[in-house]
């Protein structure tokens, strides 16, 4: 089943009576219950993307698009532009994401209040600290913002954005600020928690070996288009040429090469 | 040259102490690059700040035979905001009270891929790896005899990553500075480095030639671990 579907997103931005495209011509779907992952360099237009599935776009920007359907809805040009219910993001840095002065549990009630719940704020509080492994909740939900390590900020944006029972969850970079052991324990609980509320995710990301192995599918995204679509097991065996530069211009532990390839961006520009 | 013996770090807050280094011994010979691997909180960036002197040991002895220039992780916050790049690149030259000959910034920033027209630009109209070059150059103008890189590449795509990283060894083989590159990226620092240090909780698991981690000549399980993580 389609979860989401959108069909020739153009976005453009007018700079100094200049029309600047941002996203051009993008389709994509989502199916239900699938872990979609984007990749692609910065600039290429992938959180703008996520903005434009959220709905918090800035309004000085010129978009179209043929179809948008989320959750067996029609979107509307104008309501395109209105946060989407049902929706819900965490980004990149934890630690700038929370209300540096606010306690954990306070920001979590809010986010239960958010979806309309008035009982028991405490007492699901901590149960929503549980549920993402935080073995101490109750000494958490005292802490703020900046008394938590990155990985337990991660955390508690998940708990947070759990408790608004999101039918799609967007992950944007969530795990590059983190190391390489929280990273796994950060990705497997996104998964994890997917799965047991029904939940939708996208995972975006410059880092193409996470993506191929925690996706079902991938987009890589190149300055505003959407140039390949494959499974995640095909991510490195691609033939695209920009998708090939992205992988070989990786160093790994059994490289023995002196020097790495780098982009030649010039090939790419539409 | 680098060299420590021992050295520890305590930290002493709200009456609790933190062993935040414990006996750290290693030797980098000049022109070398050391990585130092391991996870956050293992102490890696606490062996940069005592080589630089920010942080004061505890005990043991360490000797630094040359200039240090640090690299930040952050190129977004590692410059002044309202300094043009010009400006930053004298800054170091004005507090080592040299001289300051504005062709030679010049030449400096074009050894590290940019043009005269970024003389007087602000770091905010620089993307995130046109500023880790100015960071590089910013070592450069003073001809550091030591770099130290504290996860310098971690915050950029891995294309402009990898610009940096050819950038780093054509300037070493150009200069012959010191690198110790701190990082958490097992790729990077085997592409990087002659010697691995892999840290945990403030202590050495072991010292190893990227050599024999690419062959597998693993002796502790921890570091095998780290391997395994990494894809």
């Amino acid at each position: 089943m389609t979860l989401l579907t959108l069909k020739s997103l153009n976005i453009s931005l007018s700079q100094r009576h200049r029309m600047v495209p941002i996203l051009r011509d993008i389709s994509l779907s989502v199916k239900k219950g699938e872990t979609l992952g984007i990749v692609g360099e910065s600039g290429s237009g992938k959180s703008m993307l996520m903005y434009f599935l959220l709905g918090v776009l800035p309004k000085n920007l010129e978009l179209s698009f043929e179809t948008f359907s989320f959750n067996n809805e029609n979107i509307s040009l104008p309501h395109s532009l209105m946060i989407r219910k049902d929706m819900a993001m965490i980004l990149q840095d934890p630690k700038t994401s929370l209300n540096p002065v606010m306690t954990i549990r306070d920001q979590i009630k809010e986010a239960f209040t958010l979806k309309g719940e008035r009982e028991n704020l405490d007492e699901k509080v901590l149960q929503a600290l549980k549920e993402v492994s935080i073995e101490d909740p109750e000494r958490i939900a005292g802490h703020y913002p900046f008394e938590l390590s990155g990985g337990m900020a991660q955390r508690v944006m998940i708990a947070m954005m759990l408790a608004l029972k999101p039918k799609l969850l967007i992950a944007d970079e969530p795990t590059s600020s983190l190391d390489m052991h929280i990273q796994k324990q950060i990705l497997s609980l996104l998964h994890e928690k997917a799965r047991q509320h029904d939940m939708t995710l996208v995972i975006v990301s410059h880092d193409l070996p996470l993506i191929s192995t925690h996706c079902d599918r991938v987009i890589v995204m190149c300055q505003g288009s959407i140039i390949e679509t494959c499974k995640a097991e095909d991510l490195n065996h691609s033939t695209h040429p920009y998708t090939k530069g992205l992988l070989e211009c990786l160093p790994s532990l059994h490289d023995r090469r002196k020097r790495l390839p780098v982009l030649k961006r010039e090939m790419f520009h539409a | 040259m680098i060299s420590l013996k021992d050295i520890s770090v305590i930290f002493h807050k709200n009456g609790e102490s933190f062993q935040a280094l414990s006996k750290i011994s290693f030797h980098v010979p000049r022109g070398k690059s050391f990585g130092i691997i391991g996870e956050s909180g293992s102490g890696k960036t606490t062996i940069l700040n005592v080589l630089s002197k920010m942080v004061a040991s505890t005990s043991g002895s360490f000797k630094v035979l040359g200039s240090l220039q640090y690299v930040f992780q952050d190129p977004y916050s590692a410059l002044h905001p309202y300094y043009t790049i010009g400006k930053i690149l004298e800054e170091p030259l004005r507090i080592k009270k040299h001289s300051i000959d504005k062709k030679e910034i010049v030449r400096v920033l074009e050894t590290v891929g940019l043009s005269e027209d970024y003389y007087f630009r602000f770091p905010h109209q620089l993307s995130g790896g046109q500023r880790q070059r100015v960071s590089i150059a910013r070592a450069l103008v003073v001809q550091a005899d030591i770099l130290l890189l504290d996860e310098p590449t971690s915050a950029l795509d891995v294309s402009v990553q990898a610009e940096i990283l050819n950038l780093l060894k054509d300037l070493q083989e150009r200069h012959g500075f010191t690198m110790i590159l701190v990082t958490h990226d097992l790729g990077v620092v085997s592409f990087m480095c002659e010697e691995i240090l892999v840290m945990r909780q403030g202590s050495m698991v072991e010292i190893l030639s990227s050599e024999a981690l690419r062959k597998g000549a693993i002796t502790q399980a921890y570091t095998q671990e780290l391997v395994d993580l990494s894809f």
